[in-house]
């Protein structure tokens, strides 16, 4: 091809393929996107899966399947499993080292891929880890078990006089005061517990809700008792002193990554007394949780990050959320406002093309074509290859842009 | 003139990526973020895979195109992440491995993709999704421009898809295919040489001819 051809070429390739990447990003913004949390706990199922020896996961097929799990069983007899370490927040963990969770929780990692996480104000203590065996015991407090199974190692959790012995399990431990039994809530895989008052042939299988010990079940009404928020003092000094105060329920559901059931507990528990006393990150999960759950609650946890951590990015991003609700249900002029909060507060922020992009799409939607053509012509100085920028220069040009919901303005609350 | 023009805009167009990627990393830095997901800290994993998720998902379009494997295809780029990012001796290019894991992980769907269509065993699921055709002017140059695409060999549309579609340039789209810029440059000449063969007319290129005869 001559230079003048390629030149022709390369200018037709350019524009034609500009277009074709505004839809293709426009197809990628349609798809529904997987929760964050659900997303990591996929990744983290198959990265822990393929961390095990190749000889340990599924063969293909046929006669290469039988070949491999017969050279695996030898192995396991052979070699027995791969030695075990552990560590929390990169620190490692030896046999005999105590826990203590005190204002947030705890993850103890394991090299498999395993993990049990501590609820604020729980404690626990390693008594065994090595290839064979994994022995954890819960002192008091609530934690949480994800376990990886191989061939040949054996986990416990132990209560008290009772062991709940492992089988590639996930499942909630929660201590009672006393220390010496516990509520369990078993939500994959199966356990079987050894102890006093257990009968040691039966397994427990998912989903399930048991007891592990002796004693009954506390007192709810006591103040500590509920399983999931128990907590007790020392020993010794259980009769004189109070019980330090249990972790809300809802911190725990948050650490596990579930902000849906934090906001849904957060709520049972009140929102006002919540949105008072959690750290702006909190809030922040908790109001991503209320809009998983489809509550207007979230507005309200947002203006709450707005009133107590004025100045951060938490109550920027408080601002943009607030307007992209307004946006969602037809307030236009609320939700440009918002925006303009955002935009104002953290002008080079993460949301910033987006805030920018919906400002253009109020203000056309409140028949204020020149102060749509002002951020369209602001939107494209900074963001040419947005998502919004086809839309802007059909906007400046003066061309029919493509409509989009339109309505009165039906909200009615500004922003401050 | 225009050319010029048009490749100013296809610089800024890069550009205003990266300020975006730039701003997105201004939350924490890419390497205090690596040291805390190598650490094993949950908050720590989930934040890497909401900050990367939209660029993994962004480049696996690029270069897949709509495809229902999307959910799946961005799953396997960060098991392979997690796997490899205690190894990573840049832990500031952080969200650049991460793009050059999702390059590799499309190119292997790609390539699969290319056996099944040489087996005639191209299972729906595959088949890329076409967007729903918009009416307006030009459709018909990108319908055939991602047609063209499609029959390129897989390292020349990797590289075309990129440079074109992802508005990178040929220095970063070296270092996201993990070859060097004369290789970039010579797969690039060589997809942009048979997309104009294959679909010329289309795009309005009948000059060319013209000027090569």
């Amino acid at each position: 091809m001559t230079e003048p051809a390629r030149d022709i070429a390369e200018e037709r390739l350019l524009a034609v393929s500009g277009e074709l990447a505004e839809e293709r990003a426009a197809w990628l913004a349609r798809q529904p996107r997987p929760t964050v949390a659900d997303e990591v706990a996929a990744i983290r199922r198959e990265v822990a899966r393929r961390r095990r020896p190749a000889w340990r996961r599924p063969a293909a097929a046929g006669l290469a399947a039988a070949v491999v799990v017969a050279a695996a069983v030898l192995l396991v007899i052979v070699r027995g499993p791969e030695p075990l370490t552990a560590s929390v927040a990169g620190g490692p963990v030896h046999p005999g080292d105590r826990l203590v969770a005190r204002a947030e929780g705890v993850a103890l990692s394991f090299d498999d891929g395993s993990r049990i996480a501590l609820d604020a104000g729980s404690t626990a203590r390693m008594t065994a880890l090595d290839a064979h065996e994994v022995r954890v015991d819960v002192e008091r407090g609530s934690i949480d078990v994800d376990v990886v199974h191989a061939e040949g190692r054996t986990w416990w959790i132990g209560v008290g006089d009772s062991s709940i012995e492992v089988v590639g399990t996930t499942f909630r431990v929660s201590v009672d005061p006393a220390g010496d039994a516990a509520g369990v809530t078993l939500t994959e895989g199966a356990v079987r517990v050894v102890g006093p008052c257990a009968d040691p042939r039966e397994v427990h299988r998912a989903p399930a809700k048991f007891r592990v010990g002796c004693g009954p079940a506390p007192n709810p009404s006591s103040p500590g008792a509920a399983p999931s928020t128990s907590a007790t003092a020392a020993p010794a000094a259980s009769s004189a002193a109070p019980a330090p105060a249990a972790p809300p329920p809802w911190r725990a559901a948050r650490s596990r990554g579930d902000f849906r059931a934090a906001f849904e507990l957060a709520a049972t528990e009140g929102l006002d007394a919540v949105v008072a006393t959690a750290d702006a990150a909190e809030l922040l999960d908790l109001a991503l949780g209320a809009r998983l759950a489809g509550s207007p609650e979230a507005g309200r946890l947002y203006q709450g990050i707005r009133d107590r951590f004025a100045g951060s990015d938490a109550a920027a991003g408080a601002a943009f959320h607030l307007g992209r609700a307004a946006f969602d249900r037809g307030a236009w002029a609320e939700a440009d406002r918002w925006f303009a909060v955002y935009l104002a507060e953290r002008p080079g922020g993460p949301l910033a093309a987006e805030a920018l992009g919906r400002s253009i799409e109020c203000a056309e939607n409140l028949g204020a074509t020149d102060q749509a053509r002002a951020h369209a012509v602001r939107y494209l100085e900074r963001f040419p290859d947005g998502p919004q920028a086809t839309r802007a220069r059909r906007l400046i040009e003066g061309s029919p842009v493509d409509a989009s919901p339109s309505g009165g303005e039906r909200g009615t609350s500004p922003p401050p | 003139m225009l050319l010029a023009v048009l490749r100013l805009v296809h610089d800024a167009r890069a550009a205003a990526g990266d300020a975006a990627r730039a701003a997105l990393d201004g939350e924490e830095s890419p390497a205090a973020l690596h040291a805390r997901v190598v650490r094993g800290e949950r908050a720590a994993e989930r934040e890497l895979v909401a900050r990367a998720g939209p660029l993994v998902r962004s480049v696996i379009v690029q270069l897949v195109g709509p495809s229902a494997d999307l959910d799946d295809l961005a799953q396997e780029t960060f098991v392979r992440v997690f796997l490899k990012l205690a190894d990573l001796d840049e832990p500031a290019a952080l969200f650049g491995f991460v793009r050059s894991v999702a390059v590799n992980v499309a190119r292997e769907a790609l390539r699969r993709r290319r056996r099944r269509w040489w087996w005639r065993l191209l299972p729906s699921s595959d088949t890329p999704e076409i967007p729903t055709p918009d009416p307006g002017e030009g459709r018909d140059a990108v319908m055939a421009l991602e047609r063209a695409i499609d029959e390129l060999e897989v390292e020349e549309r990797v590289a075309f898809s990129l440079r074109y579609l992802g508005g990178m340039t040929n220095a970063e789209v070296a270092t996201a295919m993990g070859v060097s810029t004369g290789t970039v440059k010579r797969r690039l000449a060589t997809a942009e040489t048979a997309v104009v063969r294959r679909c010329g007319p289309a795009l309005g290129l009948a000059r060319v001819e013209e000027v090569e005869s």
